[in-house]
């Protein structure tokens, strides 16, 4: 057997670890060039809500960095700061700014900037140590903090509804309530916006319920949204989750056939097993198979029973991942993988950047 | 910002030698980084034949830090071992890209690939 498949026996997993045999072929390669070589990846299933696909020949802690950057690190829109104006229903406004800032919404976070303070700013254009310097020695620390917004790094909404009681309504009646909901924000475009968005900008559902108001309560407030990652609050998270499994790989030792057959299939509660008619008269010509490897999630409920172990090898192949990735709807699953790449990407490419601004620096000195 | 916010302060410094490094063998310490880049770059520069030894740890989840020691063969500058790991990691996301932006429309995964024959 491969080095790259373990065995999960009774007990626990076997050979984890096994010494590697390095391959001819790759002799003398760098290991960049060995990755080009070995890396396959294969689109399994594609809805809306959930990208499937293989990500093989690839060391776990790469594919556990992009998984990592799914979560925490890919940005996207959502509401930072409201503004209440009015707030006379039962719901606090705290609990309201909460429930509002978790509203996804339907805005390309690619097509914004991140939100900059002052301190930010000044430090980019001098990068030099005058320039900490020269934060530093301004007086004014909160002026520092003074974020720079602007229509390319902010989406503004506003709710404004006010329940008015009809005035045919039954007076025996329950008491007259009206829900507010996602869809009743209205997007106040800033700047050019209105031409960059001629669709208009939205929540993804309109159907989100975020309060409820009884007659002559009113809910007015000002919401503006930027951008922002999943490691600063879960509301940003692009995924519902992101995940990977290893792959199964199910072999039968022996021939397994008969009633011996029919005991493996019904011993299997996520149905891997199938049987199929083979060579062989009667009852011994109908052999087990694997038919759905992918399915089996490694119970060991078939090699349980005493003698099974011999006739079943669960193993799991430990370069083989399968990746799930199910959005929350800003960005498609495939765009979400592609920017965590491009994530991955620039923290690596950052700190190079970063030695050689270092180097030039020490040069002129 | 509402009222129990709590907003961790970027660090101080974003790459950092600690002290007592010699030119062969340094602990590097990134900040703002965590298991996401550490692990992935450790992976990288122990796949690289001038590397004697390499480990990172998160010395306290709280501290927006990362450290990285790297051990190097034959005199060879750690931090050049460091710089050309980070390119390697470089390389290998535009291969991820390349492949991520050829991989077809969803198929039956059920022919099984052989990585028997695959040595990684």
């Amino acid at each position: 057997m491969s080095k790259h498949i373990f065995e999960m026996r009774g007990d626990a997993p076997h050979r984890v670890f096994s010494a590697a045999k390095p391959d001819p072929a790759e002799r003398g390669l760098r290991y960049p060039e060995k990755v080009r070589r070995r890396l396959r990846m294969h689109c399994c299933k594609e809805t809306p809500e959930e990208l499937v696909f293989d990500l093989i020949g690839i060391d776990v802690s790469i594919a556990n960095a992009l998984r990592r950057i799914m979560l925490a690190e890919v940005p996207t829109m959502a509401i930072e700061t409201v503004y209440m104006e009015m707030n006379t229903s039962i719901i606090f406004d705290e609990v309201l700014s909460h429930r509002l800032g978790l509203v996804p919404l339907n805005v390309d976070p690619r097509t914004f900037s991140e939100v900059e303070t002052l301190r930010q700013k000044v430090l980019k254009e001098y990068t030099t140590r005058d320039g900490h310097k020269r934060v530093q020695n301004e007086e004014d620390a909160e002026e520092q903090e003074t974020e720079l917004l602007d229509e390319n790094n902010t989406v503004v909404f506003r709710l404004h509804r006010r329940c008015v009681r009809p005035a045919d309504a039954d007076p025996a009646a329950p008491p007259y309530t009206e829900g507010v909901y996602s869809g009743h924000f209205e997007w106040i475009p800033q700047g050019t916006q209105a031409e960059r968005f001629p669709d208009g900008l939205r929540p993804l559902h309109d159907d989100i319920l975020l309060a409820k108001l009884r007659a002559g309560q009113e809910i007015a407030l000002e919401m503006h949204c930027r951008k922002g990652v999943g490691k600063d609050h879960a509301k940003y998270s692009p995924v519902a989750t992101a995940s990977y499994r290893l792959a199964p790989r199910i072999t039968l030792a022996q021939r397994v056939a008969g009633a011996a057959a029919r005991e493996l299939v019904a011993a299997c509660p996520m149905n891997v097993f199938d049987i199929e008619d083979g060579e062989g008269e009667g009852e011994g010509g109908a052999v087990a198979v694997v038919a759905r490897p992918r399915d089996c999630t490694m119970c060991r409920e078939c090699i349980r029973p005493p003698g099974w172990a011999e006739r079943v090898t669960l193993a799991r192949e430990s370069n083989h991942f399968i990746f799930s990735v199910e959005p929350c709807g800003a960005l498609p699953a495939r765009v979400i993988v592609k920017e965590a790449v491009r994530v991955l990407r620039a923290k690596a490419h950052g700190l190079l950047a970063y030695f050689e601004e270092v180097e030039k620096k020490r040069n002129l000195t | 910002m509402s009222v129990n916010e709590h907003r961790p302060k970027p660090a101080d410094l974003k790459f950092e030698i600690l002290e007592g490094a010699t030119t062969t063998s340094a602990t590097f310490v990134f900040g703002d980084e965590d298991h996401t880049l550490g692990n992935a770059l450790r992976h990288v520069l122990m796949q690289m034949p001038e590397t004697d030894f390499c480990g990172y740890s998160v010395p306290h989840p709280s501290e927006p830090k990362m450290n990285l020691r790297l051990q190097t063969r034959d005199g060879v500058p750690a931090i050049d071992v460091l710089k050309r790991g980070l390119q390697d990691l470089v390389t290998i996301c535009d291969i991820l890209d390349e492949k991520l932006d050829a991989m077809g429309e969803p198929s039956d995964p059920a022919a099984p690939v052989d990585s028997d024959s695959m040595e990684v």
